[in-house]
């Protein structure tokens, strides 16, 4: 006899993946993340914070930073006190 | 121990089918057949219903197939009696409702025989070669849909010549398209419905 709720969790499931199919939304999961924790840090946010707040490599994040700027969504400058620091801020 | 557990399950899917079952067909009443009935009704060309036989029988198997076929007469004696939709005899209703509630479960045995297996509905053998339709892929709900979709059409269709009810090869059409329109409208509405209000963000 199946679990009713872990059968309601394969609709849903299935449901998530026409989500997915059709675009419905136009960042990933990892993306989110890096997304949100700049939007939760209100202003601007350094790498190193994005790195520790969404548990993503350092790598993964540089090269979500640079899909999110292609896209208009972020924008990335030197941090002024320190040269070797980027800082990013949203563009939206 | 395990008694008590089929019983829960049974009561939490008849429960959930019921309702589902009974949600849908409000909404077909109030939002689909008042724009259909115009040109005389012959058959709807969209019957979200259908999509709560598939999605129940699919993901819930056989023990969703007795509050399906009750919520199926209940609906169509109370609420399509009320619209003047159900101009059949008791018999007939019992008849073409059981018909309708047991479409999905042949289609899924008919593609059983064709290699497609599932896993909620006991089947008679498994073999290796068996290929199982993963229910998390909405494209085999969707394969699903249109088997059920022309063994409930053609069923009903046979059923309603056999009965001298009605003889017009239109309404085997009309029955065809619309399980299938039906089913994809409610499934895509609730897909983009999770994603406007569930997602989080």
């Amino acid at each position: 006899m199946p679990d009713f709720k872990k059968q309601l969790a394969t609709f849903v499931q299935m449901l998530r993946n026409i989500e997915d199919e059709f675009k419905l939304h136009s960042l990933t999961p990892n993306e989110q993340a890096v997304f949100y924790t700049i939007l939760k840090s209100n202003d601007i946010c350094n790498i190193s914070k994005i790195v520790d707040e969404s548990g993503l490599s350092r790598s993964t994040v540089y090269k979500i930073l640079r899909k999110l700027e292609d896209n208009n969504l972020i924008e990335a400058f030197q941090s002024e006190s320190d040269k070797r620091e980027s800082i990013v801020s949203l563009k939206v | 121990m395990s008694s008590i557990n089929n019983l829960k399950y049974f009561l939490e899917v008849s429960i959930t089918t019921f309702i589902s079952f009974s949600l849908l067909y409000v909404i077909w009443i109030f939002f689909i057949i008042s724009s259909e009935t115009a040109s005389g009704f012959n058959g709807s060309i969209m019957y979200v219903p259908h999509a709560a036989r598939v999605l129940t029988i699919c993901y819930f198997g056989i023990a969703a197939i007795p509050a399906l076929y009750v919520a199926h007469v209940t609906c169509t004696f109370l609420i399509g009696g009320l619209y003047g939709l159900n101009n059949l005899p008791l018999f007939d209703l019992l008849g073409t409702s059981f018909l309708s509630t047991i479409c999905v479960l042949i289609a899924l045995y008919a593609m059983a025989g064709l290699g497609f297996k599932i896993r909620t509905l006991p089947f008679y053998e498994f073999t290796k070669d068996s290929v199982y339709l993963d229910l998390r892929n909405h494209k085999h709900i969707i394969m699903v849909t249109v088997f059920s979709a022309a063994v409930h059409s053609l069923s009903l269709y046979v059923y309603n010549y056999l009965r001298a009810i009605s003889s017009n090869p239109e309404m085997f059409v009309r029955f065809f398209v619309g399980d299938i329109l039906g089913t994809l409208v409610t499934i895509f509405t609730l897909s983009f419905m999770l994603f406007a209000f569930f997602r989080e963000r």
